[in-house]
């Protein structure tokens, strides 16, 4: 064997995965090769270190977000519980449904305070599947993603420019928009996290990008457990949510938040950025 | 000097309590079957994710791993091996990861800088290093050397999770192992 036939075959054999016969060549070769005996040894000293290599312990907070998914998931596939008469788990029979009766009964004992917390936290969890939903359908045809929203959500169109009215404060988009853009629709939108402003913006390409300006203390439960960073742009810390061939991002502008879905990139974050702060809105600062 | 033994598999160590009676109970959606899945199954997964996206992602990327799993768990067919299945949903979910994190066009978040000054001790250092040469390998070489050097699969078992001939998988590594010493090198890496 020559050389270059034993570096083909050097990790199978350091891995012990040679036959006997090849392996008894090998090594034959490599006891009269420095420099294929040394290339050996590089590997040796590459598993030691390996080998060593730290152990992180996975955190709790894992299964938990696993868990508030797969809850997500259940209620989007089964928005309303209807009873499958097919379904054995839901076939009653009579002593079951008494027993059901009673139970219903104590369950109504049960403090406003739990009902509450209960209903509120369902409403989150059901917004951030609703929330996703959305995202998902906005890169392939915003249209219908935002028929989604609007279907689930009890909203209005408004002029921009009168919407102080109804919201108590005049939106960015009131002031015009920046030159590539623009407004198709300004709708206030009552969604269980807040009441939000949301701009449908057209860019010259056709193209769409959804602006939403909303009080909400943190943007969270809007991206659900997506895969985010947080980066700065311009002088935002910004949390940027990768969709499929664009991105969501959302940062503090002030005293609310702004939420952008349908971005292309990082750029035309860094632009929108730009533009906002050289508006200098005095409702935004 | 003689070959290393074949090092025993690290495959999911309580495998043998995944049974089909158990899957079966997750395609059900069984939340509490899907629980002692993940129990039996996470630390490994996590390991591999750690090796692969880096320590700041591997928790939400090992998260992705067992929803995809959850969700195509009918796809799994029994006569296959169940670890080998999840092995491949989880390397491939780290490389669309790491294919996803490059079109940020960020510098890589995964892996800090390595210090110019480090007071820990030389065997530390050279984990430093081997962390930042991992982290600038392709990531299909960065796969296949996690699962021989970290993971303990076999060349069969490699073959079976990345898709790939046997035959392939000794000179993917041989690639492997000449690339990562070479970027060790390049860091002032001194054997």
């Amino acid at each position: 064997m020559n050389c270059s036939e034993v570096q083909e075959l050097l990790s199978a054999y350091y891995d012990g995965e040679l036959a006997d016969d090849q392996r008894d060549r090998v090594s034959a070769h490599i006891g009269t090769c420095t420099k294929c005996a040394g290339e050996l040894t590089g590997f040796e000293k590459l598993s030691r270190i390996a080998s060593v290599l730290s152990e992180p312990v996975p955190t709790q907070q894992i299964w938990s977000q696993i868990n508030q998914k797969l809850d997500e998931q259940s209620i989007c596939e089964n928005p309303i519980l209807k009873p499958d008469h097919n379904d054995r788990r839901l076939s009653f029979s009579v002593p079951k449904l008494f027993v059901l009766a009673a139970t219903i009964l104590t369950a109504v004992g049960i403090s406003w305070f739990t009902y509450q917390s209960w209903f509120t936290h369902g409403n989150h969890v059901h917004f951030t599947a609703v929330f996703s939903h959305y995202l998902d359908e906005f890169v392939h045809d915003p249209d219908a993603a935002q028929q989604i929203l609007l279907g689930k959500y009890e909203n209005k169109l408004i002029d921009p420019n009168r919407a102080v009215e109804q919201i108590g404060y005049r939106p960015s988009v009131a002031n015009g928009l920046p030159a590539e853009y623009t407004l198709e629709s300004t709708h206030v939108i009552k969604m269980p996290c807040c009441t939000c402003v949301q701009s449908i913006c057209k860019r010259n390409d056709g193209s769409k990008m959804a602006i939403f300006e909303h009080d909400d203390k943190e943007t969270k439960e809007w991206f659900g457990d997506r895969p985010n960073i947080s980066v700065y742009c311009k002088d935002k810390q910004c949390c940027l949510v990768e969709l499929d061939k664009q991105i969501a991002a959302s940062w503090k502008q002030g005293s609310r938040h702004i939420t952008l879905v349908g971005v292309r990139d990082v750029a035309e974050v860094n632009e929108i950025i730009s533009w906002l702060n050289e508006k200098k809105q005095p409702v935004l600062n | 000097m003689a070959s290393k033994n074949t090092t025993t598999s690290k495959y999911v160590s309580d495998a043998t309590e995944i049974d089909a009676g158990l899957l079966e109970r997750c395609r059900s959606k069984e939340r509490g079957a899907q629980q002692y899945l993940y129990e039996l199954c996470h630390r490994q997964v996590y390991r591999l994710m750690v090796r692969t996206v880096g320590l700041q992602d591997a928790g939400d990327v090992t998260q992705q791993v067992f929803l995809q799993l959850f969700r195509k768990i009918d796809q799994f067919e029994s006569q296959s091996k169940f670890e080998t299945w999840l092995y491949r949903l989880a390397i491939n979910e780290g490389l669309q990861h790491l294919r996803k994190g490059r079109r940020w066009n960020f510098q890589n978040l995964s892996h800090e800088p390595m210090s110019q000054h480090n007071p820990e001790s030389e065997r530390i250092d050279h984990k430093e290093l081997l962390e930042v040469a991992l982290s600038r390998i392709e990531p299909e070489l960065l796969s296949i050397f996690v699962l021989r050097e970290v993971q303990g699969l076999s060349y069969r078992e490699i073959a079976e999770v990345m898709e790939i001939p046997e035959g392939t998988v000794g000179s993917r590594l041989n690639r492997a192992r000449r690339e990562l010493q070479q970027q060790l090198a390049d860091l002032g890496w001194e054997p």
